[in-house]
Formats: structure tokens, sequence, C-alpha cells
């Protein structure tokens, strides 16, 4: 099928299967998510997509699904002032940079500010705690968001 | 997603629930899309995508009573019902999968899937009722006659709003133990609803969900220790025990020598709850 989407603020058109997920779409004709091999179960988080500005898992997403819809994936995240800051907070703080989890930490945090911000104080905690690593910078990077969102007045965890 | 083997399927994305139902009746066999969380194994050859069909994705409060539309995603339930939700339902919601995947899922998503989700024994214990609706007409099916084993909604209907009464309860309790991604065996969450006035007890629901095996509940017991004294003597939890034993024949799978023991500490820990309250 022939659907059109926004995709990293770029308008496609593009022809795939319906049944493919978005990931593999991604990985095969956009050269994207291609820095891991996701593991397709919902567990390791790799391939965290902003669909219509929610974020989900591009493993779990069909191609039909994304039809006139708008997708920003890590990889266009990247490139905008809100990681460029929070980046620079993490370095002010002086959180070890995992290439593995770090970004898709800030990337979740980005895009649950709405559930931070109703949420209950250890909301933040739980949503790093969701993406598994091993490089064990979790807390520092949690407690590094805390303050960005203490300073920001934005994300501020458990305020009503 | 599905194997590469497989063909596609054809794409309907009807733009309203008429349109969508009218689809359903021409092709009752149609595999009906929502969330997308719970994938089945083979791709059916037409999907019905109810991605666009913004009447099952409603709010609306009664005066005793909400109603819950069955496409909403499980983070909008949190995030717009954050006020009308039961507190039950709220804290089950906050454990369900991970962030993005709650997003994803929906509510009648998870209560059609097979097992029925950890909303399910929740739902039915809040007295809830799905309403479906085919191209000829609608119907109800209240909680008491929900099948064990999650929803199922007749050829040609879809499964559009959910009826939650406004109650109020002293004492609500949800855990769960094992997240999505622990193995089925190690998954079991438990709930209390119970309202107790003056160290009695007025109302009183409580049951344990294995989703491997079933739902632990049984409404004797339940109507049985309406009216006791509180705190419970050693007889009423032996009652409490009993009432558990026999529900194991309706279990489709007998308990594991794990989850045996879990049940024992869990019943343990629930009286206690009910008893501190």
């Amino acid at each position: 099928m022939t659907i059109s989407f926004i995709l990293n603020g770029e308008d496609m058109i593009h022809t795939a299967e319906s049944h493919q997920s978005l990931l593999s779409v991604m990985q095969q004709h956009f050269t994207l998510a291609q820095s891991h091999a996701p593991c397709e179960k919902t567990y390791c988080q790799r391939c965290l997509i902003l669909l219509d500005n929610k974020l989900m898992l591009a493993c779990r997403v069909p191609f039909f699904m994304v039809r006139r819809k708008e997708v920003i994936t890590l990889e266009g995240w990247k490139l905008t002032e809100e990681y460029r800051l929070l980046k620079n907070h993490m370095e002010k703080s002086s959180v070890v940079f995992c290439p593995s989890c770090t970004d898709l930490r800030l990337f979740t945090y980005h895009s649950c500010g709405e559930a931070l911000a109703i949420g209950e104080p250890w909301e933040l905690q739980r949503l790093m705690s969701d993406i598994p690593c091993r490089c064990g910078t979790m807390e520092e990077v949690t407690q590094a968001l805390e303050t960005y969102g203490d300073k920001r007045g934005g994300n501020h965890v458990g305020k009503k | 997603m599905w194997e590469k083997s497989s063909s596609a399927p054809l794409v309907n994305a009807p733009p309203s629930l008429q349109a969508a139902l009218n689809l359903l009746n021409r092709n009752p066999n149609i595999q009906i899309w929502a969330g997308g969380t719970a994938l089945p194994s083979k791709p059916a050859d037409q999907i019905l995508s109810l991605n666009l069909v913004d009447e099952i994705k409603k709010i609306t409060p009664w005066e005793r009573f909400v109603d819950w539309g069955a496409g909403l995603s499980l983070n909008q339930l949190v995030l717009q019902g954050k006020n009308l939700l039961p507190p039950l339902l709220l804290s089950a919601l906050k454990t369900l999968g991970n962030y993005p995947l709650r997003n994803q899922g929906t509510l009648g998503g998870n209560l059609c899937s097979e097992p029925g989700g950890d909303l399910f024994p929740l739902l039915q214990a809040l007295g809830a009722q799905a309403e479906f609706r085919s191209a000829k007409g609608f119907r109800w099916e209240a909680s008491s006659q929900w099948p064990a084993r999650g929803l199922k909604p007749l050829p040609g209907e879809i499964l559009c709003r959910i009826r939650i009464p406004k109650e109020t309860w002293n004492l609500t309790l949800f855990e769960k133990l094992g997240t999505h991604r622990s193995a089925g065996e190690e998954q079991v969450s438990y709930f209390v609803l119970a309202r107790i006035t003056r160290e009695t007890i007025s109302a009183l629901r409580m049951g344990i969900y294995f989703p491997s095996a079933g739902l632990l509940r049984n409404r004797a017991l339940e109507a049985n220790l309406q009216g006791r004294k509180l705190p419970f003597t050693p007889q009423d939890k032996e009652l409490i025990y009993k009432a558990w034993e026999e529900e194991f024949p309706f279990l489709t799978k007998p308990l594991a020598p794990f989850q045996s023991s879990r049940l024992t500490s869990i019943t343990d820990w629930m009286i206690k709850q009910i008893r501190e309250e």
C-alpha cells in the first residue's frame, strides 16, 4: 500500500506492505533505527518513536497506522533544540553518557511531560527503569532530569 | 510483526462507527484492529482498523456511572479520566506494560484479549457493563455474564463502551507481581475492594488473578464475609482459604507449587490490609 506521512518534518509518500512494522520500514528504506537490533517483543524499547506526539514502539506499529500521521524518530529528535538543552544539562551534571540508553531516556522524558506532570513523584523513576540497560547510569540520569525539571518549571515530577 | 511469508492484508479504516459496522456486517470474519499490542499469530485477509472511529474514544460521565469508550488508549484513560476513574483502575492502569505500550493499547483490547488482561477481573469486581454494537442494533452485557477469559464479541459486533458505576469504597487495594516482561506463570495480580463502617464489613470484593490459570474469586465468600466484625478470626481465615480451594477446579491450569505458596502469602497480606483498615 502507498501512504503519505510526515517523517522527521519531511513529507513522505512511501509504498510498503500494509502489515510490515514501521520499524522494518524505517530500517530498510530510511536507514533509521539502524544502530541496534530491537527485540520486537516490546521489552528493549530501542525503537521508540513519536507517532502524532505519542510515544510508541515502532516494532508494534504496522505501516498502515502511520497514514497521514507525523512520525518523529530518535534521530530526528536529536536535531532539535530540546535535545541540545537536555544534553548540555547532562554534561553539566557530569552524567556518564551511555551510547545505548541515555538518548532513549532523554527522548522518553521529553515525550512524557503530561504523564510526569500529573504523576506520582516516582513516575520518572519508573519511566527510566522501563528502559533496560546494564550501564548503571539510570540513577544519575534520573536525578539530573529531576533537577532539569526544577529549573525549567516544566515536566516537574509530582507537581500537580 | 507477522511472518514475512504471509500475504499483505487489505486494510479498511472507516471514518465512523456506522461505516465500520456496515463493513463488519458484510464481512463478519474481518480482523478488528484497535491498538495492536496483542497481535494474532497470522494476519487475516482483511483488517478493520478502528483508529479513525472517534465514537469509541469518548468519556461520558452520568450521575451514577461513567461510560468509557473501548477505543480509548490506556494512557488516555489515565490522563483524561483521572478524576473519574475508580482508584482501583487507576492504580492498575499504571502497572500495565510500559508507557509506550499504554499509548497504543486500548481498554477494549485489554478486555477482549485471550485471556482477559489485568483490567478484566477488576471491571468484573466493579460491576461494569459492556456495550456491543452491530449493524442490527446493540446489547449490554453485565459483568456477571462475562465469560471467564476475556470478552467475546459475537460475529459482526464491536465492543463500544464500558459502563462503570460510581461507587465509593474505603479500602482499595491493587498489587501486581511481575511485569509484562515476566513469564506468564510469574505474573499475578490481586485486588480488594471493601466498604468498612465501624469495624464491620458492609461490602467486600476480593480476587487473585493468575493470567496463566484464571481468576480466583468466590462470590459466596464475599457474601459470607459481609457483616463480619474486624479483625478476622482464625476461622474466617480458614473460610477464605477454603473458598479459594473451591475455585481451583475452575482454573484452566492447576497452580504450580510456587503459585500456591504465593497464594497463601497474598491471602495473608490481603487479610492484614483489611484488618488494618
